[in-house]
């Protein structure tokens, strides 16, 4: 990562609480073009509240976040495919579709002639080694693979910002690695800025610059994969040993 | 730079309520406090989604591609039930009326008394009852799905407006697609009539066709097009609006779906009893 390109998602004293309770207390995080941030933590920790809260699905209670890219995306925990389009319609369905966010000064994405959109669906499906499902439907699917029509969905129009919500969950490690590699690819190529939630240690170490720690609503820890197996931090330690002695036992046992 | 977002639309949180002091008068107050809070706030929503709606048109942003087949679904989910029950419907008041209204030697009313009744209430009323059971339910308990599964969220990281691509082309569907259906069925439900009166008052059927075209004006058929076009919209923005606000799993898309038809077929009498004193209210 390059600590002097501009800075893509700007996430500051960000907080939000579902009811009274505190998921996310004062959290700042920045993003930079090209950078891959892994966000890490416990299950239920509000990662993947933190994500929704970046890409606009929710409101935070108190905090901003920019987002400096009109052009971001995201990759649904639980694949959230529409079940009445085909897996083809799915996956082009950011292309075929005009944007409503645009900002002033023209569409988000080119006009795409339809043999131009064929082309492109059917290559970005075959690069998740889903080839030829095209006209099925997303229920007669398995879940890994609609997790990864889900990525080729996200990923088609060739986002700047891209927010996975584990995106390697529940796939064999083959297919993990090709999504890992297309992270990196999107971030080489196009100097997109990535936020990637994931428990996987594959994916941590393969594809992230920089691993964020959240804990009780708080970044615990932040630094490079590297850097998380070395730490003395107790909350890196026990995650990285996956210890049952550490700071985050409390909530699971 | 920031950029514009796509609105999240609100929901109706739970509310904690203290100790209650007078139980029952308590829980009644609450409950009727909760509804009426619903309701202004789904009324809310409906207005603010309308206006959503209109600036997107106004910007040229309707594609029929989305609307053909919603129209579609409208029309051929509908027009069978719509068609039995309106016809019957006339078939009862010729039924009621034909036998007696003949030995008072009054045949030549037979028919337009089916046809201003077909125009004025029956035929609107009854191919919206239609709609609402039909397509308005289909409406909250996909939308409400999609809710609930995500799939909403989905198009507003796609950058697309829920509104703009569910809510638009089904709201501008129905209210093209009822007027057309309130036509068919008000003439099939005339013809029921006049084969009631020929059959058992032994009312010719050019009879019964001369009084429905000396007694029809055309102030009545327009208002039965326009009663349907506000029949129509009104049934469908509720029931997308609805649909689109609806939190839980899948016990509330049940709820939400019985809510959506309650909600369709109270406005729906409202909106006739305003139309119908509008039109007619002054004669
Ligand atoms: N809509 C909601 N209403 C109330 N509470 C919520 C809501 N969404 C999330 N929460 C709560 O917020 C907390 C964080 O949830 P979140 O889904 O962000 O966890 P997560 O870190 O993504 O967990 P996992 O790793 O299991 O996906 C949880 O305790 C959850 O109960
Ligand atoms: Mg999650």
């Amino acid at each position: 990562m390059n600590p002097s390109a501009p800075v893509l998602i700007d996430v500051s004293n960000l907080t939000k609480a579902y009811g009274g309770r505190i998921v996310l207390d004062d959290i700042s995080i920045q993003v930079h073009e090209g950078e891959v941030l892994a966000i890490i933590g416990t299950s239920g920790c509000g990662k993947s509240t933190l994500l929704r809260l970046m890409c606009g699905l929710d409101t935070p209670d108190a905090g901003d976040i920019h987002l400096y890219d009109p052009n971001y995306s995201m990759v649904f925990q639980y694949s959230a495919l529409f079940d009445s389009l085909t897996v083809f319609e799915n996956v082009a369905f950011s292309l075929m579709e005009e944007s409503d966010d645009a900002p002033k000064g023209g569409p988000l994405k080119p006009k795409l002639s339809d043999p131009e959109i064929i082309a492109l669906v059917k290559e970005k499906l075959h690069l998740v080694g889903l080839d030829g499902i095209e006209m099925r439907y997303p229920n007669e699917l398995s879940g890994g693979m609609q997790k990864r029509v889900s990525f080729a969905r996200a990923i088609v129009s060739n986002p700047r910002i891209i927010f996975y919500d584990e995106p390697t969950a529940g796939l064999d490690p083959i297919a993990s690695t090709v999504i890992e590699n297309y992270i990196l690819t999107l971030r080489d190529q196009l100097g997109a800025a990535s936020v990637v939630v994931t428990h996987q240690h594959s994916t941590i170490h393969r594809t992230a610059d920089r691993v964020c720690l959240l804990h009780g609503g708080q970044v615990r820890w932040l630094g490079t994969p590297d850097e998380l197996e070395v730490s003395d931090n107790p909350y890196a330690l026990q995650f990285a040993t996956s210890s049952l002695i550490g700071p985050m036992t409390g909530d699971l046992v | 730079m920031k950029y514009k977002r796509l609105q999240h639309y609100p929901h109706v949180d739970g509310t904690h309520y203290g100790p209650a002091l007078l139980p029952y008068t308590q829980a009644i107050y609450e409950l009727l406090r909760r509804r009426l809070n619903k309701a202004f706030f789904q009324i809310g929503l409906s207005v603010e989604i309308t206006g959503d709606i209109l600036r997107y048109i106004a910007q040229g942003k309707l594609q029929w591609r989305h609307v053909f087949p919603q129209m579609s679904f409208v029309g051929v989910t509908t027009l069978g039930i719509a068609l039995i029950v309106s016809t019957f419907a006339a078939m009862v008041i010729a039924l009621q009326v034909a036998t007696e209204m003949a030995r008072q030697g009054a045949s030549s009313y037979v028919g337009a008394l089916v046809s201003l009744a077909m125009l004025r209430e029956l035929g609107p009323i009854m191919t919206a009852v239609a709609v609402v059971a039909m397509a308005g339910s289909a409406y909250t308990a996909e939308l409400s799905t999609m809710q609930i599964t995500k799939q909403i969220d989905a198009l507003r990281v796609l950058h697309v407006d829920p509104i703009r691509y569910l809510i638009m082309p089904r709201v501008v569907a129905a209210v093209l697609a009822m007027p057309l259906l309130t036509i068919i069925t008000c003439t099939s439900g005339i013809v029921g009539g006049m084969a009631i009166s020929q059959w058992l008052a032994d009312i010719p059927w050019y009879t019964f066709l001369d009084s429905v075209w000396q007694q029809t004006e055309p102030k009545d058929i327009w208002t039965a097009l326009f009663k349907s076009a506000i029949f129509g919209y009104t049934i469908s923005i509720l029931s997308t609006t609805i649909g689109l606000s609806t939190q839980g799993g899948a016990k509330e898309v049940g709820t939400a779906t019985t809510r959506a038809v309650v909600w369709c077929f109270v406005s729906v009498a409202l909106m006739d009893y305003f139309i119908t004193f509008l039109v007619y209210g002054s004669e």
